[in-house]
């Protein structure tokens, strides 16, 4: 039963329910930070990690917070969640604070949290709300993270470029660059800008749509099948 | 009307615990803050030291370039020194005409140009107006040109929406604005005011 109850909700977040994909949820820093994968996986582990310290807080509190003081109340853990983020994002990773930029105390208003919050963290146990802000938080890194790769190669033509800003300038050294040039040239620009933000998110939505229809099909196809099976077998006896 | 006076308290109760949750989190915050003040000021030196070191020609110079700081009718500039020979000039501007507020950027000045920009501080939208980094495109150094050429002409400076040579950033023009105006203020009117500051003659003689 629990591991069940594990394995749905990873699913959700990662695939079924996924934040960035299916419910379209956080869509600003989306399409406007996931122009390379620096700044990709800097805001996926920023909106992590909100996730994760303002749903255990809400969940911890549930049975204290009243109904009618409920959105003020994530809002303000929320809040203190992204300030305190910010703060050291400021103190630690201080080019990828000037990169992120307004995108970084924005992610307070990114609908995710909010939802997450409401919809999961308050009805639930610790433990699953935490299990459910990783999961949410990482399908939204991962969506992140393919736009970023796609984007970052269309327009710039490279690929992990800038990575010593999240790990230190040592990183970049020790290393070797990780910084890789897949083509010389731009091959599109357009996929830098925002508008290249949607279409690319357009087509992904696209590719995960195609890819459910086909496993039902193919769902449905096993179940006949099976179900053929069944009601032949008792007229062959 | 009748539960008037128990409402009132149920009110009052959840707004205690919400006045009570604000102030935690406030005071919690102020510990993080408190906690990591010190690492915030390293890390915004060091990037301020790393990001004037790279406008530099490298010429071997002997004072210590952030002490050199000086405040002349609100332009701040730095200089390297050789003995009492200035070397170069560098002005810190500042214009708060940008997207989103503030942009604070460096201009290098060689003995008859402008030689290196680079953007210190800045909050424009990334993808657009984060193009003025020189870590991103060179399109800031469009404005190394030379002072001469400059002071004759005043289109050298302007965006070509404007009139004038310099290509404008797609999406973002108030940004490429912002940058334009401060530089052709500095050319205007402090320019002249920079050239005359000897900051190195002042601690030749302080040394004797």
């Amino acid at each position: 039963m629990q591991i069940n109850k594990v394995s749905k909700i990873n699913k959700e977040g990662l695939w079924q329910n996924n934040p960035a994909l299916v419910q379209l949820l956080g869509l600003c820093p989306l399409l406007a930070v996931s122009n390379s994968v620096v700044n990709s996986l800097a805001m996926g582990i920023c909106t992590l990690f909100v996730l994760l310290i303002s749903e255990l807080n809400i969940s911890a509190l549930r049975h204290h917070i009243p109904n009618s003081m409920r959105l003020p109340l994530f809002m303000l853990i929320i809040a203190s969640a992204v300030t305190a983020i910010e703060i050291i994002m400021n103190a630690y990773f201080y080019q990828l604070y000037l990169s992120l930029g307004i995108f970084l105390p924005l992610i307070v208003t990114n609908c995710i949290i909010a939802a997450r919050a409401e919809v999961f963290a308050s009805k639930h146990k610790l433990i699953d709300s935490a299990m459910d802000a990783i999961m949410m938080g990482l399908g939204f890194m991962w969506v992140l993270l393919v736009l970023g790769a796609v984007r970052e190669v269309l327009s710039q033509g490279t690929l992990l470029n800038g990575m010593e800003h999240l790990f230190g300038s040592g990183f970049n050294n020790g290393f070797a660059n990780l910084s890789i040039t897949v083509v010389k040239p731009q091959l599109f620009f357009l996929a830098g800008l925002p508008a290249g933000a949607f279409i690319s998110l357009g087509l992904l939505i696209a590719l995960k749509n195609a890819i459910d229809l086909r496993q039902t099909k193919a769902k449905q196809i096993n179940h006949q099948h099976t179900k053929n099976e069944q009601t032949k077998t008792p007229t062959n006896i | 009307m009748v539960n008037s006076p128990k409402i009132i308290r149920e009110i009052m109760k959840d707004m205690s615990k919400l006045g009570g949750m604000v102030l935690l989190c406030l005071t919690l915050l102020f510990i993080i803050y408190q906690l990591v003040f010190p690492q915030i000021t390293k890390t915004e030196q060091l990037y301020f030291t790393q990001q004037l070191e790279k406008v530099l020609d490298k010429v071997n110079y002997t004072n210590d370039l952030l002490s050199s700081k000086t405040q002349v009718n609100g332009l701040i500039s730095y200089q390297t020194c050789n003995n009492k020979q200035v070397l170069q000039r560098i002005a810190e501007l500042q214009t708060n005409q940008g997207y989103n507020g503030q942009i604070v950027f460096l201009v290098a000045l060689s003995n008859t140009s402008i030689s290196q920009l680079e953007v210190v501080f800045h909050r424009e939208t990334p993808g657009l107006g984060d193009v003025i980094e020189r870590d991103k495109s060179d399109w800031l150094m469009q404005f190394a040109k030379s002072l001469d050429a400059i002071k004759a002409d005043k289109k050298q400076l302007q965006l070509k929406k404007w009139g004038g040579d310099i290509d404008g950033l797609a999406g973002a023009t108030i940004t490429a604005s912002a940058i334009s105006n401060r530089l052709q203020y500095f050319i205007d009117n402090e320019l002249d005011t920079l050239l005359q500051i000897n900051h190195c003659e002042q601690i030749a003689n302080a040394n004797k």
